[in-house]
């Protein structure tokens, strides 16, 4: 009671003590708002410019999309059957003919059957759940994991 | 506190409490008002950002060598956001030069200003990249010659989307076969015939809605949008181009109104090349009216049925040798006329050909003798066979527009006991040239047919997917099948026939039919057609051959039979068959 007593006293004495900590306590609420909204605003910032660079990103798969089926079909043109037989006899090819032909036995040569522009499908593969280390190790085990990532930092760290 | 400021805060508190349980009020009316509250929701929706749907690239369509038939090219949407038009006369003059759009046109469209419902008008669609280039061209120097300001030039609103749009860089090469990409009535792309309609929505891929947030902080990724399936087909583009030229020759050369040729690989049913006429550059679909006068069919390999002739005694042959009924060497006595059914049939020079075996029947195309044939084996038996040859139905092919033609049988209203006897030798029965091959190339495959078909593989989510072939049928037994192809051989032979290929045995029918009228078979245009397989002891490939109402000749001997050495020549030097004799010697004991 003493000290509560004394220390009403003080600021009795002197109220400028009182304006002091109410100022402080304003200044340093300011101080919090201010680093809040820098922060908020740092975060809404840079969310903004990912968001929009995802955005651009996306505009431009898109393009290079569209590009590639385009170029795609000028191939397909420049190697259509016309041009190439006009380029072929320009060059001074000409165009085979029954007779001319000669079959001699390739050993080891296999008849393409299938042109193949994209690999079979896979037969299913049976998948293993694991859990992460994180949920499954103790503490001393993970202690232990750490230490050696630190000492040879090549160690595969994940099972 | 003093009462004048103990009632100031009383007002001030009553003030906010009301308008608190205004708040209130309004949430609890929006939460039980629908109509309120799904009108509040779209505004908010509105404001937020917007569904965008994101069509994939349309799969391609190779051939078996992996050659492109059908792709994509970029083309632009040209449209103008009237927000930021400044000056829609220059819009309007640049567009009429560029593009050929009529200005006063383009004028009425975005001169007004932009409202609630429009703020995007499109003016032009399908634009090339050139005409694009140029007009970015304008842009630009536009934009650096003036400074914008009011009564000025400008293009500013002027807006090019890119979008794909459907190639086919072989135009007309393989055009029935293929089909093209067109828009419904509701401005949607679609496939129409072919493959591009038979795998329409394959081809086309699914669609994606996404939202696009108008706050950059809430957009996500946007999924892998898959393109849509790419596939292979069958056909060969060299023998294609090949037979096609081969067939065109041959229709102009003989005169005929059109022309057909199929080529199978009875093994696996795989077609290796359907050339008809007329053709279209599928690159301008457009013209469609014009290449395909009245009821001219896309694909007259498939959609148009005809009387094959005498080509369909090898099937009434196989039924017969099939069941028994005949032997190669059974001799018929051909007198020059036979009643069956009441009805009067004669052969098709009105000769007496006197005694004949089987393979004579055959190789003089009796009519008689044939007609004499499926009487021996009976009208239940020969129509067992027949529709175990398919004939009368589809044969499965995956093309669209195929039609079943048509068998008649007993029981049915319209069928007599004669027809037994017109349709031993391919009368008065109504087949499609594939059809009539798919049919035939039982006897080139030991009594199996494959469903013929045009994909050979899909590719889908980056894997390949072969097409396994299926059997549609075995209407005959194997050794059947090789005593019928012996016996066409040997009658190719014999008669030094124009349709033999040096160094390769190979099979084969003529056939010549009357084209009926309404008033009988009076008329005197034929169908000319040839059916040919080879080599006969490992048979490769066959070849069906059909030339409607030719008119240097109206013999199939004579205008159908001398395509089929033609197209073989091609055949054996894209398909590497070496000549019989080599293949044998290279195979060895």
């Amino acid at each position: 009671m003493d000290s509560v007593k004394r220390f009403t006293q003080a600021y009795t004495q002197t109220p400028w003590r009182k304006q002091v900590q109410v100022g402080g306590l304003i200044l340093l609420s300011i101080l919090f708002a201010v680093l809040f909204a820098s922060i908020s605003l740092n975060v809404n910032a840079r969310a903004s410019t990912y968001g929009r660079e995802i955005l651009l990103l996306q505009e431009e798969i898109e393009n290079q999309t569209l590009i590639n089926a385009d170029l795609r079909s000028q191939l397909g043109v420049l190697t259509s059957p016309a041009v190439l037989e006009k380029r072929a006899l320009e060059m001074g090819f000409k165009p085979v003919v029954r007779d001319e032909q000669t079959y001699v036995v390739v050993p080891g040569y296999i008849e393409r059957y299938t042109i193949s522009i994209a690999p079979p499908p896979q037969p299913m593969e049976k998948v293993i759940l694991t859990l992460p280390p994180d949920f499954t190790e103790s503490l001393v085990d993970w202690v232990r994991r750490r230490l050696v990532i630190l000492t040879n930092p090549l160690t595969e760290t994940t099972p | 506190m003093n009462k004048e400021l103990i009632w100031r805060l009383r007002m001030l508190g009553t003030t906010f409490s009301m308008i608190s349980l205004l708040v209130i009020g309004q949430l609890v009316r929006v939460q039980f008002d629908v109509k309120q509250g799904e009108k509040l929701e779209a505004q908010w929706k509105l404001h937020q950002g917007g569904w965008r749907t994101v069509f994939p690239a349309r799969g391609l369509i190779l051939d078996r060598n992996g050659n492109l038939l059908a792709g994509n090219e970029i083309v632009y949407e040209v449209g103008v956001d009237l927000v930021q038009v400044r000056n829609p006369q220059t819009i309007g003059l640049t567009l009429n030069v560029v593009l050929g759009l009529d200005y006063v046109k383009v004028l009425s469209a975005i001169e007004h200003p932009p409202s609630e419902d429009t703020v995007y008008v499109v003016l032009d669609d399908f634009v090339p990249k050139e005409k694009i280039d140029r007009l970015e061209q304008y842009k630009q120097d536009i934009f650096d010659a003036y400074t914008g300001g009011k009564g000025e030039p400008s293009l500013s609103g002027l807006v090019f989307t890119p979008h794909l749009k459907r190639i086919y860089p072989e135009q007309e090469i393989a055009s029935n076969l293929i089909g093209f990409v067109g828009r419904d009535d509701k401005g949607t792309s679609k496939g129409y015939y072919g493959v591009e309609a038979q795998y329409d929505n394959t081809l086309a891929g699914s669609p994606i809605s996404i939202w696009v947030p108008n706050d950059p902080k809430l957009v996500k990724g946007v999924p892998d949008i898959p393109e849509g399936t790419t596939l292979i087909l069958t056909v060969d583009r060299e023998i294609q181009a090949s037979v096609e030229k081969i067939l065109d020759d041959a229709v102009e050369g003989s005169g005929s109104e059109s022309g057909t040729i199929v080529v199978l690989d009875p093994k696996n049913g795989e077609i290796l090349a359907l050339a008809t006429t007329p053709r279209l550059d599928l690159n301008r679909y457009w013209r469609y009216g014009e290449v395909f006068k009245k009821n001219t069919p896309f694909d007259r390999g498939i959609s148009q049925t005809y009387e094959p002739g005498s080509v369909y005694k090898v099937l009434t042959m196989a039924a017969a040798l099939d069941k028994g009924a005949v032997k190669p060497k059974t001799q018929f006595l051909d007198t020059g006329v036979i009643e069956v059914g009441g009805a009067y049939i004669y052969n098709w020079n009105r000769g007496v050909w006197g005694p004949q075996n089987m393979q004579g029947c055959l190789q003089h195309s009796l009519n008689v003798c044939l007609a004499w044939v499926a009487t021996q084996l009976g009208a239940k038996d020969f129509y067992a066979y027949m529709q175990k040859f398919s004939i009368g139905h589809t044969t499965g092919v995956d093309l669209a527009g195929e039609v079943p033609g048509r068998l008649k049988v007993p029981g049915d209203a319209d069928w007599y006991e004669a027809d037994l006897g017109t349709n031993a030798f391919g009368q008065g029965v109504a087949a499609t040239p594939l059809q009539m091959a798919s049919a035939i190339s039982a006897i080139a495959n030991e009594g199996k047919i494959m469903v013929p078909h045009i994909v050979r593989a899909i590719v889908s989510n980056g894997h390949q997917y072969e097409t396994e072939p299926r059997i549609a049928s075995i209407p005959i037994s194997a050794q059947t099948a090789i005593t019928l192809t012996n016996m066409l051989a040997n009658s190719l032979e014999s008669e030094a026939s124009v349709s033999l290929v040096d160094g390769y045995r190979v099979a084969g029918k003529t056939g010549t039919a009357e084209i009926p009228t309404p008033y009988g078979y009076t008329s005197n245009v034929t169908n000319a057609s040839f059916v040919g397989w080879g080599p006969v002891d490992d048979p490769r490939f066959l070849v069906y051959i059909w030339l409607e109402k030719p008119q240097t000749s109206i013999w199939g001997s004579e205008v159908a039979a001398p395509i089929f050495p033609k197209v073989v020549d091609q055949l054996v030097v894209y398909l590497n068959i070496p000549p019989d004799r080599q293949r044998r010697a290279l195979l060895g004991p």
